[in-house]
Order: structure tokens, then sequence, then C-alpha cells
């Protein structure tokens, strides 16, 4: 990927800081997006600045955004930002998102339309601000990081299911317009990861294990890092003939 | 590129097309290859192409729709370089017929290639392939929503292979990962008939607006093998250029 520009949105950790780093192992310059108040949260204050100084030991050229995407705008100035540090944008990664779990019934309409608002909206707002770029110089690669939820759907997770869904559904709409100019599209929908996000689960080592076992038939979690190969042929030229896929990076539990 | 040193790759239908093009580019990625086909002399010419030494590539005669040959292969790969990590059974044929006028004989040959072909190699290589191993499956577009016009004995033995791919992840997972890559139009031997007549008309029904080429096929063969594709089994990779989308 040596020359080329990506953006990685949710890059300052688990899923998205594995692809940033194999990115950059790969030779390509990054924009990293993340929220500051959402790292907080799960306990990674200071994750960006960290994988920021982690890349700078490489000498790798790159960015940091920061940028809630429950705002409506920082989608696109997101975009803006990162081909203005960049100096343009080749490869996007739509890796930030939200989930919430509960009950169908008790899902508030405030959480409904903040997590319409950050796995939905803010995709639309980012691809139709990079999109033209890419269109303009006849290269692209586009990946959206879907979930296991798209063809499993948890019941507690009904709305990010439903939300991932509809982000593939808009992929191979999109693969299909932009294929005639050299841009793909592609989705990659992991099934169990240890993440930051989950890193409630492993509190109890004895119910994870449950957990991995019954996961699907490898019987464990995949770590982040095994999520960054797949993106890595979808975004590089080993993958240059596909386009409107959906790799399923599941352990088998899409089975 | 990825990095396939020590790794042994055992190929079929290694004559020409994917088959040919995933030997080479495992060669290139340091893996040593056993170049299994109908067609004897060509894998051997290109054995002594890609290692004239001969230490990092052999080749045998192998007919995949028996099931002798199938043992004799994988035998002759274990004898010569010690182990299978990597199976890869490319072995097939493609027939043109509308299915009312399919042969029997027609029929029963495609299928034995197809679809007994792989299930004799994958049934003899598994107990002796590399634990962390990897199989991918050869399945087809065709196999896929939409069929193939003419291509009915075909498109049903490689909608079987995607059956027969995930049964093996589920009963292989976790000690060998099974997948399969379903290519589009590739331009291999195999339709270069279809290109020929049917060309234009392809490559207009195909967003990326050309045929794909086989070296595109063989590096996602080559991921799905890979470490990068550790938690990657029972997947069937569509390559074809976004003509069809799942």
């Amino acid at each position: 990927m040596s020359g080329r520009r990506a953006l990685v949105t949710g890059g300052s950790l688990s899923i998205g800081r594995a692809i940033v780093l194999a990115f950059a192992d790969a030779g390509a310059d990054i924009a990293i997006q993340y929220a500051g108040t959402a790292d907080e949260a799960l306990k990674s204050e200071g994750a960006a600045q960290n994988l920021s100084k982690e890349l700078a030991g490489r000498g790798v050229r790159h960015g940091l955004i920061e940028a809630d995407f429950a705002i409506v705008g920082e989608g696109k100035r997101t975009v803006l930002e990162a081909e203005r540090l960049l100096g343009g944008l080749d490869v996007l990664v739509l890796c930030a998102s939200v989930q919430q779990r509960e009950a169908f019934v008790d899902i508030s309409a405030a959480e409904r339309e903040r997590q319409t608002r950050i796995n939905f909206d803010a995709s639309v707002e980012l691809l139709q601000a990079a999109v033209p770029g890419m269109q303009k110089r006849g290269w692209g690669r586009i990946l959206t990081i879907g979930s296991i939820n798209q063809t499993r759907p948890e019941p507690t997770l009904a709305i990010y299911a439903a939300l991932k869904s509809a982000q593939h559904n808009l992929g191979i709409n999109l693969a299909r317009q932009l294929a005639p100019y050299g841009v793909t599209v592609n989705n990659l929908s992991p099934g169990l990861v240890a993440t930051a996000r989950n890193s409630w689960r492993r509190v109890d080592a004895g119910q994870w294990q449950t957990i991995e076992r019954n996961a699907n038939p490898m019987g464990r979690a995949a770590r982040p890092e095994e999520m960054a190969g797949a993106a890595l042929l979808l975004c590089s030229d080993a993958g240059s003939f596909i386009t409107g896929a959906d790799l399923q990076a599941t352990g088998g539990a899409h089975l | 590129m990825f990095e396939f040193a020590e790794k042994v790759l055992l190929v079929t239908g290694a004559a020409s097309g994917i088959g040919r093009a995933t030997a080479e580019y495992f060669f290139k990625c340091g893996a040593s290859v056993f170049l299994a086909d109908l067609n004897a002399n060509v894998v051997a010419e290109l054995a002594a192409k890609l290692d004239a030494t001969g230490s990092r590539v052999a080749s045998m005669k192998y007919d995949a729709g028996h099931a002798t040959d199938a043992k004799a292969v994988v035998d002759a790969c274990v004898s010569r370089f010690g182990k299978i990590d990597f199976l890869v059974p490319c072995a097939g044929i493609y027939d043109d017929n509308l299915i009312e006028n399919i042969s029997d004989e027609q029929w029963l040959r495609t299928i034995s290639v197809n679809l007994n072909g792989v299930f004799y190699i994958v049934r003899q290589a598994i107990p002796v392939m590399s634990d962390g191993g990897a199989i991918v499956n050869m399945a087809s577009q065709a196999a896929h929503l939409g069929g193939s016009i003419r291509h009915g004995h075909y498109g049903a033995t490689k909608g079987a292979i995607l059956a027969f791919t995930r049964t093996l992840a589920k009963e292989l997972g976790p000690r060998i990962r099974a997948n399969a890559v379903s290519p589009g139009s590739i331009e291999t031997p195999m339709i270069a008939r279809n290109i020929a007549t049917r060309g234009e008309e392809i490559v207009s029904r195909t967003p990326l607006r050309r045929l794909g080429k086989p070296e595109e096929i063989a590096s996602v063969v080559a991921f799905l093998c890979s470490d990068a594709a550790s938690f990657v089994t029972g997947e069937t990779i569509l390559v074809n250029g976004g003509s069809y989308m799942g």
C-alpha cells in the first residue's frame, strides 16, 4: 500500500487500531479518526495518542482526527481533514460504531437515534465526502466493518444488527455504482473478537471461556489483529477483482 | 505477498488457469508445491520451469475422478515433502450444454471430476494435513443466484462444493480451516470459448468492466491459507469484479 492514503474511523482501539497498524506495515499514510470520550468510556484514555507515538516511532506519515460522529457534519469534516492531512484519500475504512445491549422493547428513541447517527448516518456523510475524490482519481478502496449480526442477529443488539445490514446494503449499491471508476466497496463481518468494547465480558474468566467455546467451530474469540489481514486483502491490489463482497471472519459462526 | 517458507501446498488442476497461477504464486511466496494434473507433461514442464533443482516443486499425473489417484497424489506429496499444509483442489471441467441436452455421460463426467474429485482428495488429505492447515475449494459464480445457462451440470457441482466446504469447516475446526473462492469470469483456457463468443457481454455485465486474471484468484487463495485469515473458516469469497454480489 505504499503511497496510498487511508482514513480509518474508530482507529484508536481494537479492530480499527489493528487495521491502522497493518496498513502502516504495508506502507500506507494514515489518518485516524477517534472519539476521545468514547475511548475514555472504554477505560482507554489516550489510546489515540499512544498509537500516534507508536506510528511516529516507526516513521509512519499519519495524523489524528478527533470527531464525535453523534454530531451532524463531523463525518464530512473528518474526510476533509484527512484529505488536508494526507493530500487526498485513496482508502476509507469505516470502523467506528457504538453498541448497546438492550431488550428490543426497551430501546429508547434517544438511544436509537444515537446508534443510527453514529453507525449509519455518519457513514453516509463520510462516503459522500470521500467518493468524489476517488472517482476523480480512478482508484479507491472502501471497506465497511460490518458484523456477524448481519447474518446472525443477537436479540439484545437489534438496532445495531439492523444498522450493520443497512450499511452493507448501501455498500453493495455503491459497489455497483463505483466499480467503473476503479473503486471497490466491500464489507468485513467479524464474529466474536476480544475488543475493548466487550472487555466486560472477560471479567468472569469462566463465563468467557464458555462464550468462546460456543461461539463458533473454532471454539475461540479472535484477536483484533486477525481482522487486519482481511482488511489488507480488500484494500490492496491482492483483492483487485473483489467488489461487493461480504467477507465473514467469524471462525465459522455464520454457518 | 504472503510468507509460506517451509509450507507445503498440494494443488490439483495445476497445468493451467487458476491452478497454475496458484502454484506459481505460492512458489513465489516460498512454499514447496506439489502439482497434480491429468496433463502430466505440462505440470512436469511447469515444475522444471519453477524450480530446476526440484527441491521445492514436484509433479504427478492425476485423474481427479479416481479415488486411487487421490490416494497416490497425497501419498506422493507426503513422501516427497513430508507433510501437507495447504490443499487447493482446482481440477475441474466446464462443458457447455442446455440441461435438456446433457447426456448421462456428460453429467456423470462433470460430477466425477468437479465434485467426486474434491471429495476424494479432501478425504485422503484430512488425516495427514498439518494442524493449522487450510483447504481452499474452487466454487464458481455459477453456484450462486442466477445460475449459468448451459452450465447446469457445472453449476450443480459448484453449488455442492459450497455446501461441502461449510460442512468441512464445521467438522475440521479448529484443527484445519476450510474455505472456498467463487471466481467470476477469469481469463483462463477453461472459459476461452466463452470469452471468444461472449466476451463483450461478460465484460459489460461486470461492474469492474474487465475479466479477472488468474493471479487475482491465486492471491485470494493465498490469503485464505495464510495466518492473515486465521479466523476465517466456512467462508466463500466472491472474486468476480462485482458481477454477482451476495
